[in-house]
């Protein structure tokens, strides 16, 4: 099953948060955002892979604003 | 040419700083934090790495919140317009450039009082008692040069930056004569808001200039395009996107980080001894030259960046900046856009000729200049 993207508010917070899952063991890439332009704007996510409930935490716990979930599909 | 100008900007740039440059505008020429294809990213990775690199050089734990802005100035006034002041009181020094002085003086319209605090050049205690005696209720920024751009005076910021803390009164700091010059570290100075230019001890292109945004700042100077929550037509809050509208100087930047590296490789701390060992030989040569007036003691290193002004007799400082000229050496005269530093020091009529090193220049050029300075002063006895 493909993992799901955490969409986070600008290209700093997904670089600081790439380099942030790296460090904890996570393989992490960015790739902008082709989720929900009309709510969300312009945007870049983090794909990892693996645990991204885990992985999005972590992110919270630093102060890296996520903006929500999106689905990898099936 | 000998330059002598760097208070001005560094000049040369070091050779990899122009190479970072050419290389940015040849492998990194996309814009960063707009698309998603593979050179836009690594045009952001580049610019994200200097705001970490910039993080690790001044003590601050948020690379997120350092904004690349177009020179210091450009800083200061996010700061000072940014706060939104109003009928409150802001305390300043003595030695303050206009960069800072002209914003204070547009907030005096919006109800503002400015005081200054007097800097006395050779005891920093008694300028940190000048800043106490005028924080009061009413006190909510104190914001001051780290270094005077005129003479060179360190003024003593982690005192001040206490104080600030304890009075609970915001702190901006201008580093523009500092940065990469003298250890500055934001969270043990207690500093709030440090404004430094890249182009000047950082050795980084022109057009490069930084705030470390320690605190919020409410108000923007600039709202538009930052590639993040397009769909809004409220400026986003995130940092640093939030103060950076528009695309950002990216080879600029690249630049920027190589200087940082530059500097970090030679040292901090060598910089300031190799240079300050210049500006002691001037003032040393300076001294025994008849006719030279020199403001200041002798600039001891733990008390003075280096920076040194000074006027051959009756020369107008105009005039033998232009002597000087014609024999091959780069100073600055004039008031160096700081009248309040030259009536501090009693110059405001004629101004001063500034001599401001680089680790690039060499004692047997500061003889070479005092040698002609020498020459100029004989013919006026």
């Amino acid at each position: 099953m493909k993992q799901d993207r955490i969409v986070v508010s600008s290209v700093t917070y997904a670089i600081k948060g790439r380099d942030l899952l790296r460090s904890k063991g996570f393989k992490a890439y960015i790739e902008r955002s082709h989720g929900r332009l009309e709510t969300d704007g312009c945007g870049y996510s983090i794909y990892v892979d693996h645990d991204t409930d885990r992985a999005e935490q972590i992110l919270r716990d630093h102060h890296i604003r996520v903006v929500r979930r999106m689905g990898g599909g099936a | 040419m000998v330059y002598f100008d760097n208070a001005a900007t560094t000049s040369p740039k070091p050779e990899v700083v122009r190479e970072a440059v050419a290389y940015a505008l040849k492998n990194l020429s996309a814009n960063p934090g707009r698309s998603g294809h593979d050179l836009s990213l690594a045009a952001s990775q580049m610019v994200y790495e200097c705001r970490v690199a910039l993080s690790k050089m001044f003590g601050f734990s948020s690379p997120e919140r350092v904004v690349f802005t177009l020179n210091c100035t450009h800083a200061i006034n996010m700061v000072i317009k940014g706060l939104s002041l109003n009928n409150c009181k802001i305390v300043t020094s003595s030695l303050e450039h206009n960069a800072v002085m002209r914003p204070l003086e547009k907030l005096k319209k919006q109800g503002c009082t400015i005081a200054v605090a007097e800097v006395f050049m050779d005891d920093p205690e008694a300028t940190v008692r000048s800043f106490a005696g005028l924080i009061d209720d009413h006190t909510k920024l104190v914001i001051c040069t780290h270094v005077s751009n005129v003479c060179g005076a360190i003024l003593p910021i982690e005192q001040i930056g206490r104080l600030c803390r304890e009075r609970g009164v915001l702190f901006a700091v201008d580093g523009a004569q500092s940065a990469g010059v003298l250890p500055i570290d934001m969270e043990k100075m207690n500093i709030d808001f440090l404004c430094i230019p890249g182009h000047k001890g950082l050795y980084g292109p022109m057009g490069t200039g930084v705030l470390f945004c320690g605190k919020d700042i409410p108000n923007t100077l600039t709202e538009g395009g930052t590639g993040n929550r397009s769909v809004s037509l409220i400026q986003p809050d995130e940092y640093p996107e939030r103060m950076e509208s528009g695309t950002v100087n990216l080879p600029g930047i690249a630049g920027l980080k190589a200087g940082i590296g530059f500097v970090n490789q030679k040292t901090i701390p060598h910089i300031h001894g190799y240079e300050m060992g210049l500006i002691q030989a001037a003032y040393r040569g300076l001294k025994n030259i008849r006719g030279v007036t020199l403001y200041t003691p002798y600039p001891q290193a733990d008390l003075y960046a280096p920076v040194l002004c000074f006027n051959i007799g009756t020369y107008h400082s105009a005039e033998a900046a232009e002597l000087l000229n014609q024999a091959g050496f780069a100073l600055r005269a004039g008031l160096h856009c700081a009248p309040a530093a030259h009536r501090r020091l009693g110059t405001i009529s004629y101004g001063a000729v500034r001599m401001s090193p680089s680790i690039f220049n060499r004692n047997f050029e500061v003889q070479a200049l005092l040698n002609r300075i020498s020459r100029l002063a004989q013919k006026l006895y």
